[in-house]
């Protein structure tokens, strides 16, 4: 009976790691292909500069990335190219006040998250007569107190975006005037 | 044979077919790093596209936002070299490197790899997906690699 019982769980145990195996690497559908929000997501994360000095803006995108606390990874001048990250704490008072009702409520311990990793590059293009195109693209890496990882997303919030560009013009502005 | 015995050979079986798939793990290291379970040519024709342009930066300024535009971040980019590398977060993570280099004096090969949930990506479909994206973006016909 235990034999049999053991068997069964060995035999689960050896198909679930068959079934996972060392990775698979069949792609979400769609993954590499643009999608109806493509339009509406390169609107969100682009603007257009009235210069065609893109080193300029290249060095206010960089001056600005360091203002928002971003470590700078890499940069490339020819491509028009600055990114970045930088490590944050991701707790929040709503999962906390879940995380002590439900260790008072029922006596078991969940896990909040902990750290969050927020990444972004900056790509600057030329776009026709005396005119550039910036585009930004922010994501994120969150883990838990255990070190897993609980979220990894795209960051596409219109108001985020807007700031972002607002802050950017500034960081023109500043430059141009070397301040 | 009684019952009994018939489950202990059974969990014996179970037990070493466990044992031998620990000890030979996920392949051997260098199994692992020089990986060639598609041949080099198929696995080069379905990551290549060429495309009918001289213009090294003007192509790697449209691979950038083609990647944009499918939600990667670039992380580096080289005009020397011709790479660009970039990851892609959308509950799941895909990282991507396309690379281009020159063939004849008016052609470029485009060549990108995906790695997704630790093993690159060898299915056609993705790759077919990402060049009509670039296309797209460079107003060029893509053509198979020959």
């Amino acid at each position: 009976m235990l034999n049999n019982y053991l068997l069964y769980l060995i035999s689960l145990g050896l198909a679930v790691a068959i079934w996972t195996g060392c990775g698979s690497a069949t792609l979400p559908k769609d993954a590499l292909s643009t999608g109806a929000r493509t339009v509406q997501d390169r609107q969100l994360q682009s603007r257009y500069f009235e210069t065609a000095d893109i080193e300029t803006v290249l060095i206010a995108s960089a001056q600005l990335m360091q203002d928002m606390g971003f470590n700078l990874e890499e940069a490339e001048e020819d491509l028009g190219l600055v990114t970045g990250d930088k490590l944050r704490d991701a707790t929040h008072a709503g999962q906390q006040i879940g995380k002590f009702a439900a260790a008072a409520l029922l006596g078991v311990y969940v896990p909040t998250d902990s750290d969050q990793r927020i990444r972004l590059s900056i790509v600057i293009a030329p776009a026709g007569e005396g005119r550039c195109k910036v585009r930004a693209t922010f994501q994120r890496v969150i883990w838990n107190e255990y070190g897993q990882i609980t979220k990894m997303e795209w960051l596409n919030n219109a108001e985020l975006y807007q700031n972002f560009f607002f802050a950017l013009s500034k960081s023109l502005f500043l430059e141009a005037h070397e301040i | 044979m009684s019952l009994t015995r018939l489950n202990h050979f059974a969990l014996w079986f179970v037990s070493g077919l466990i044992a031998f798939a620990i000890w030979t793990g996920c392949g051997s290291a260098s199994a692992k790093v020089l990986e060639t379970e598609h041949g080099q040519v198929e696995l080069r024709s379905i990551q290549s596209r060429v495309y009918d342009t001289s213009d090294k930066i003007f192509l790697l300024h449209a691979i950038m936002a083609t990647m944009q535009d499918l939600g990667f971040v670039i992380d580096d980019a080289n005009d020397v070299i011709g790479t660009v590398s970039g990851t892609k977060m959308d509950r799941y993570a895909v990282e991507m490197t396309v690379s281009v280099r020159m063939r004849g004096e008016s052609q470029y090969v485009v060549r990108a790899n995906a790695e997704y949930n630790r093993a690159a990506v060898t299915d056609a479909q993705p790759y077919q997906d990402f060049f009509n994206a670039l296309s797209k973006s460079l107003f060029l016909t893509a053509h198979e690699l020959e």
